[in-house]
Parts: C-alpha cells; structure tokens; sequence
C-alpha cells in the first residue's frame, strides 16, 4: 500500500485523508452556536472560524436543514455557502435528516 | 382500483431493473414519488399498473447539492421543502414562489417536484374517463364542450393545459432534466421536455416508458438575477393555474434598470410551459417602464386562439403579464 509522507507523518491514511474532506455539518447545532455567539458578540468570530475549519473540504454535507430557515441565520451562513460553492466545494443539503 | 404489488427499490438502478423485469413479464408498471397525482389516477382506473414501483424508498433523491456550476435538485425532494429552502428562495425566488402556490399545504408535504412537473392533465373529460385523446380515444370533448379552463396558445388536437406550476418556472430557469430510464440515462433541456399535442396528442412530455425524472439542474444564480412567479386561480387555494406567469430578469451589471436579458414563461394556457420570446426580445436592452410593461402585455397574447368559454384568459394573461412585470421591475 502507498503512503503519503505527509499522511504517514501524521499517522493517518489517505482513506482517513480522504474522509475528513468530506464534513457533516448539524444546522440544528450550527444555529445554536450561532445563538451562543449573539450573547458573547462573537458571530463573526464563529463563522470566519467555521469557513477556516471548512478550508480542506470537498463535500459538506449539511443535516437538520430546517434550521437554515432563520432569516438572520441564514444570513451569515449563506456567504459561507456561497464562498465554499465558488471554490468547487460540494453543498449537499439533506431534508430528511 | 386493480389490485397491483407495491415494490420498493433501494436505488434508481434496482428501479429500472424492476421495469425490465416486469416489462419482460409482459406486466405493465407505474412509478410513484409522492403518489398524489398517482393514486388519484389509480382510483379512477385511468392508469391500471400490475406493479407500482415506489421511489420513495431511494435515499438522496431528495437531497439538494449546490455547486461551482450550480444546483441540483433531487425529484423527490417535497414542495413544502422546496418552498421553504432559504437558499433557493433568495436565488430561484421563481421556483420557491411556484411550490409554494401549488394545491394545499398537505399536499405539498407529500407531492414531490418531479411529480409536479410530471403530473398529467387535470382536464375534466380526461379525469372523469371520457374517450378522449389522453385517454387513447380519438376525440378531444373540450373543443366543442366545456373548455372554460383549457388553452388559448399551442392547442390542437388536444386542447389541455399544462397543470404544473413550478414547470414554467423552471423553463424560465433555463433548467435541465436528468431522466434515467431502463436503456441508460440523458439530459433534457427543460424547455424540450415538455411536447404540443400535435407532436403527441397522449402524452405531454418526452419520458419513455418506465424513465424516470431522477434530479434538476438549475445553472449558477448571477448576482443581477430577479425573478418572480404569480399565479391566477379561480379560487383562494387547491386549484391549478388559469393563468400563471414565471418571470426571471437578467438586470445589467452596470445599469441595474436596464434589463440585459429576460425569460418569460406562461401557465395555465397551454398544453405545455408558453414562453414568450417576442415579450423576452421587446425588454432585452430596456429600461422597465410601466409603457414597456403594457407594451409587452399586448405582446404576449399574439397568437391567441381562444375557445368558445375561455376568452376571458385573453384579457388575463395581458393583466398578469403586465403586473408581474412592473412589480418585479420594481424591486431592488
């Protein structure tokens, strides 16, 4: 099996490599962060953070969408999606879970 | 109804394997989303399957994907969903507006977007089992008969109206179709989707036996984009459009009143999506003014051939153009 230096430095496999580009994202306890950081002023903090976090990945995949339909949540995370789709990220929203 | 087994697939592939299957059988099938146009098809014995093959079962039918490119939107995803998505609200404002005005709340938790753009004619002669063209007999009763709600533009033989509400908004969306059938699978402009009459008098679309429309592609949302949809009943709710207009501006980057380009698509008046490109040419390049907005009102009714009770669609359309226009204009 061929492994990466990098991955072998780190203990890793390019399967785990492979796994941490694609996220699970809850909206449920995104929004609650998010409700967090209105009371401590930090909301810009979360999400620059967030989209830092989010730098390495392929596909994020978002459950409990539902949530997303909070206007002034979405609009902070709207400009996330829309900065992660103009870098060729995937955006999978799944409504039933 | 006839009895039918139920089969539940676990993906498309399993699906189409199943309509092989039954094909080779010599017994006829159906595929149901949500079923709500299905079932009622069923009870009336106006489709009489030997197997209903449900598709409910296959996960990440319902899944919205964006991308670099664009959107895709899984057939299966509900109307109540697609009504509430706020990203596809805020960029396909056309298509959100559409789903949310279909039937009634119940129904669009269940009914599916590829049910809605696929469902057949609500036309009475056609429902109540009448020997009419849809039916496989040779006659459309509209002609002569009760037509107050059938079409003023693209009738002959059949004088149907397309029922669904979020097809001309996706027409207007430039949208494409993946269908996935037993020999393979293929994209389709939305706009070639859907066929005249007088291409094919009994169906109202381009699916082939047993194919299915597994997902919709919506290309990438510019930043000067507006649209709207507005739709006429002749009730408050849980009716089809007797007119409906689908509205998507392209406004200039530099000069956000002009209009860089426009796609105009009418409901409820024709046996498929009515896309007015004369209407679409008259704005291309012009500022939006209530004298434009009449001016393509009057436009967008050349060509109408009105039946014996539908006139009344004449003056309407020329009102919902007009008004759709001049409030979408308006908005910033």
């Amino acid at each position: 099996m061929k492994v990466a230096r990098r991955e072998f430095l780190r203990l890793g496999s390019s399967r785990q490599s492979r796994e941490r580009r694609r996220v699970e994202l809850s909206c449920e306890r995104l929004y609650m962060r998010y409700l967090d950081s209105i009371d401590e002023c930090t909301t810009a903090d979360v999400f620059e953070a967030l989209e830092r976090d989010l730098r390495d990945v392929t596909t994020l995949r978002l459950t409990c969408t539902a949530w997303l339909s909070r206007e002034d949540f979405h609009s902070w995370i709207e400009p996330l999606f829309d900065s992660l789709t103009a870098r060729g990220v995937r955006v999978v929203f799944e409504p039933r879970l | 109804m006839k009895p039918f087994t139920n089969a539940n697939p676990r993906d498309l592939q399993q699906a189409m394997t199943l309509v092989r299957q039954a094909a080779g059988s010599g017994q006829t099938t159906a595929l149901a989303g949500g079923g709500s146009d299905l079932m009622a098809l069923l009870k009336e014995r106006l489709v009489t399957p030997d197997v209903v093959i449900n598709l409910k079962a296959i996960r990440g039918l319902d899944q919205i994907t964006a991308g670099a490119t664009g959107i895709t939107i899984g057939g299966l995803l509900t109307l109540d969903t697609l009504a509430h998505h706020a990203t596809l609200r805020r960029q396909y404002t056309v298509l959100a507006e559409a789903a949310e005005g279909v039937a009634t709340p119940q129904i669009r938790n269940v009914g599916t977007l590829a049910g809605n753009i696929c469902q057949r004619p609500w036309c009475w002669y056609f429902r109540n089992g009448f020997p009419c063209l849809k039916n496989g007999g040779t006659t459309c009763f509209s002609v002569t008969g009760e037509n107050q709600f059938h079409a003023i533009f693209g009738g002959g033989p059949s004088y149907i109206v397309h029922p669904s509400d979020t097809a001309p908004a996706l027409v207007a969306l430039d949208a494409r179709f993946r269908l996935v059938g037993p020999s393979g699978e293929r994209i389709v402009p939305a706009s070639d989707f859907f066929v005249l009459p007088r291409e094919n008098s009994a169906r109202e679309n381009v699916l082939a036996p047993g194919e299915v429309l597994a997902d919709i592609r919506l290309p990438r949302a510019s930043s000067g984009m507006k649209s709207t949809y507005h739709k006429v009943m002749d009730r408050e709710a849980w009716t089809h459009a007797v007119v409906s207009a689908a509205i998507v501006l392209e406004m200039d980057s530099d000069n956000k009143d002009v209009c860089r380009s426009a796609r105009i698509v009418l409901g409820g008046v024709a046996p498929i999506p009515w896309r007015l490109t004369e209407v679409e040419r008259l704005l291309t390049g012009q500022r939006i003014t209530p004298a434009l907005a009449a001016r393509a009102a009057e436009a967008s009714v050349e060509g109408a051939r009105p039946l014996g009770k539908n006139g009344y669609k004449v003056p309407l359309t020329k009102g919902v153009v007009e008004r759709t226009l001049t409030t979408l204009a308006a908005q910033a």
